[in-house]
């Protein structure tokens, strides 16, 4: 077990966004959450991190620093630092500050009380930038490590929302839709990457793409109403008559399918 | 590596080359005033140049404006309420130097006192940040507007202060109120507009030093050293992390930093500095009123200044605070200002003339004698529609980067 919840629920109001979810999370991992919109994919990412509390419910995580914790109320500062790292939908970067700054801050949170050392130069830390330019070289943005990151395309940005996720390393990734609304030319890199990243983290991944969460996953849940009513390895889910109905709507059965990807433009999923 | 080694004082004279003219120019000024007074020229440089009791005004107002910067152009946070800091710092001065403050001898050196306010407001900020961080845009500077004006209130009505407390303090005559190293009489040097130290024939080659000039040097070496060390928190992982708030405050939070805590020591670090700055300027004014230390309208003046000068970049907001002073001083009433240099220069004819009904000398009365508001209003809005990263920042964007990085690549490009 490396993440685990139990009976997680959220109410917002009378609206149950996530119900009774019992889900566990094993070392290595790379979990698709899939489902339509408004599902509840988003606001059980935002309750793992702490973004969100939850109504009912507890989770655990197996922190490779801190041992097995409970992190039902810990805010995402906390489980940042735990090891629990995510992406966002909506690319979340720091806009006007360098590429490398936006690697090298991430990288400086996880230093221990670097980050109170007021009276030091920030240069003087060789390490943070050389984790810096590690991750920069890994998800491909090396060249263009001292431009603002704000004049990035929208491809690159969507890198770079992973590469600040990545600093620090973490035990479990957590990212939010990473191929949302990038053209089909950077989407295979982009895919090349999280295959990449997936080889020495767990991950779940929320993604509307079918063919790239059949290809990369190891392992499918599917979310509908706020609930889990799939768990298996893509072939199983691919074929559960329950899941055809709820949301792929014919994927896999007809190839002339309406693929469900065209989701991903439409912005908030969930919550 | 050993060849970088040799020339790292070179370097490190390169890197801090733009600090070092700039110095160099606040230091020189003065003398540049004083010879100028001595030619033909001297009333066109009365009339044209901040006078020096200006300057002086430019550096605590300067540093005022700068850790008001500190704060709400690194982490984005407007402290509406930073003069509240200000005055708390101005006010501990004022009141240690009557012995009215428990625990604080009367005698206490002045450096010391000034210390002792800054950490005050270092203190006051952190329960004024416990509570206001707790929202953000706009509400935050509701929220700490609205604690500085209770203060003022409270200021303005408190009567141990003194008999009077709307006109706020005086600093008693006998009171030392000196820069420098504390207990060591020879490096002190007494601040003050009316009591200050003067010096004659410095070094015997015949320049007076007057009790201004003292001030003006003293102060600005106070000055000189919060700015570098401000500088140094902004330089340093901590300062990297306000940055990361400013630009993004739930990234911040969610590559796991506790942004309330970084958020409160950069609020109580300008404080603490706005607190210096207050505190100057009561040693020099010799006293505080509620009006010209916790009223609103003394954080506006900061807000003016760092928004000429280029908020979000730490040296701007002293230029803004040069930019506005010098404006005051030139359309000021007084005897040095550019109203009496036309009525001067002007031959009476010209000066009574009449066009559409008025004359010249109305004319200069209605639209130049003490009308600095009024066109630092225009200014303001035009800086902020057209010039919206101010002096300092619009020169970074054409430089390329810092001044300190990018000014000696440029010059050396002209030279050649």
């Amino acid at each position: 077990m490396l993440l685990s919840t139990t009976n997680l629920t959220k109410q917002f109001g009378g609206i149950t966004a996530v119900d009774g979810v019992d889900f566990t999370l094993e070392d290595g991992q790379l979990c698709s959450v899939i489902g339509p919109n408004g599902a509840g994919k988003t606001t059980f990412f935002n309750l793992i991190t702490g973004e969100l509390e939850p109504t009912f419910g507890t989770i655990e995580f197996d922190s490779s620093d801190a041992g097995t914790v409970e992190i039902t109320d810990a805010d995402p500062a906390t489980t940042a630092r735990l090891g629990l790292h995510r992406s966002y939908q909506i690319t979340n970067i720091f806009p006007t500050v360098s590429v490398l700054e936006n690697v090298r801050i991430a990288a400086q949170a996880h230093r221990g009380n670097d980050s109170w050392r007021f009276w030091r130069n920030v240069n003087s830390f060789d390490e943070h930038f050389e984790e810096a330019h590690a991750i920069l070289e890994r998800i491909g943005l090396a060249n263009d490590a001292d431009i603002a990151a704000q004049n990035l395309s929208h491809g690159e940005k969507r890198s770079l929302e992973i590469g600040i996720a990545l600093a620090g390393d973490p035990d479990v990734l957590l990212l939010d839709e990473p191929t949302a609304g990038v053209s089909s030319e950077d989407i295979g890199r982009l895919t090349d990457l999280i295959d990449d990243v997936a080889a020495d983290h767990a991950i779940m991944l929320i993604e509307h793409n079918m063919d790239i969460v059949m290809d990369i996953s190891d392992r499918v849940v599917v979310l509908d109403n706020g609930e889990l009513i799939a768990d298996g390895v893509p072939s199983e889910i691919r074929e559960s008559d329950r899941v055809q109905q709820a949301y792929l709507g014919g994927y896999g059965q007809d190839d002339e399918s309406d693929e469900s990807a065209d989701d991903s433009e439409t912005g908030v999923a969930a919550g | 590596m050993s060849s970088s080694d040799e020339h790292w004082i070179r370097s490190y004279g390169r890197d801090q080359f733009p600090h070092v003219l700039v110095v160099l120019g606040f230091a020189l000024y003065p003398i540049l005033l004083g010879v100028l007074n001595r030619t033909p020229l001297a009333s066109e440089a009365s009339a044209f140049l901040p006078g020096l009791t200006f300057m002086i005004i430019v550096l605590y107002m300067g540093l005022f404006a700068i850790s008001f910067d500190f704060i709400s152009g690194y982490t984005g946070y407007l402290s509406f309420g930073h003069a509240a800091f200000y005055g708390t710092g101005a006010y501990f001065v004022v009141l240690a130097a009557n012995g009215q403050v428990p625990g604080v001898p009367e005698g206490t050196p002045f450096m010391i006192t000034m210390l002792l306010g800054a950490t005050l407001a270092f203190v006051v900020a952190l329960a004024i940040g416990a509570v206001s961080f707790r929202l953000t845009g706009v509400y935050f500077a509701m929220l700490t507007l609205g604690f500085a004006q209770v203060m003022y209130e409270f200021i303005r009505h408190w009567g141990y202060v003194s008999s009077n407390p709307t006109e706020g303090a005086t600093i008693p005559s006998g009171a030392d109120m000196s820069i420098g190293v504390p207990f060591v009489d020879s490096l002190n040097f007494a601040v003050g507009r009316l009591s200050g130290d003067s010096f004659e024939n410095v070094l015997g080659v015949g320049i007076d030093v007057s009790a201004t000039m003292t001030s003006y040097y003293a102060l600005g070496i106070v000055v000189l050293l919060s700015y570098f060390v401000m500088q140094r928190i902004i330089h340093s992982p901590f300062g990297k992390v306000m940055i990361a708030i400013r630009e993004n405050e739930e990234r911040a939070r969610a590559v796991g930093y506790n942004v309330f805590w970084y958020k409160m020591g950069a609020f109580a670090t300008s404080a603490f500095f706005a607190a210096i700055a207050g505190a100057l300027f009561a040693a020099y004014a010799g006293g505080a009123s509620p009006d010209n230390s916790f009223y609103f309208l003394v954080t506006a003046d900061a807000l003016i200044m760092a928004i000429i000068g280029g908020i979000g970049t730490l040296a701007g907001p002293l230029f803004g605070a040069l930019f506005h002073e010098w404006f005051e001083d030139i359309l000021s009433t007084e005897s040095d200002g550019l109203s009496t240099y036309l009525e001067q220069l002007l031959p009476e004819s010209v000066l009574t003339a009449e066009v559409a009904g008025l004359t010249i000398n109305d004319f200069i009365g209605t639209f130049l004698d003490g009308r600095a508001p009024l066109y630092l209003g225009i200014i303001f809005v035009l800086f902020v529609l057209f010039v919206p990263n101010g002096l300092l920042g619009s020169i970074r964007d054409r430089l390329g980067g810092t001044v300190s990085k990018r000014l000696p690549a440029t010059l050396e490009r002209y030279r050649r």
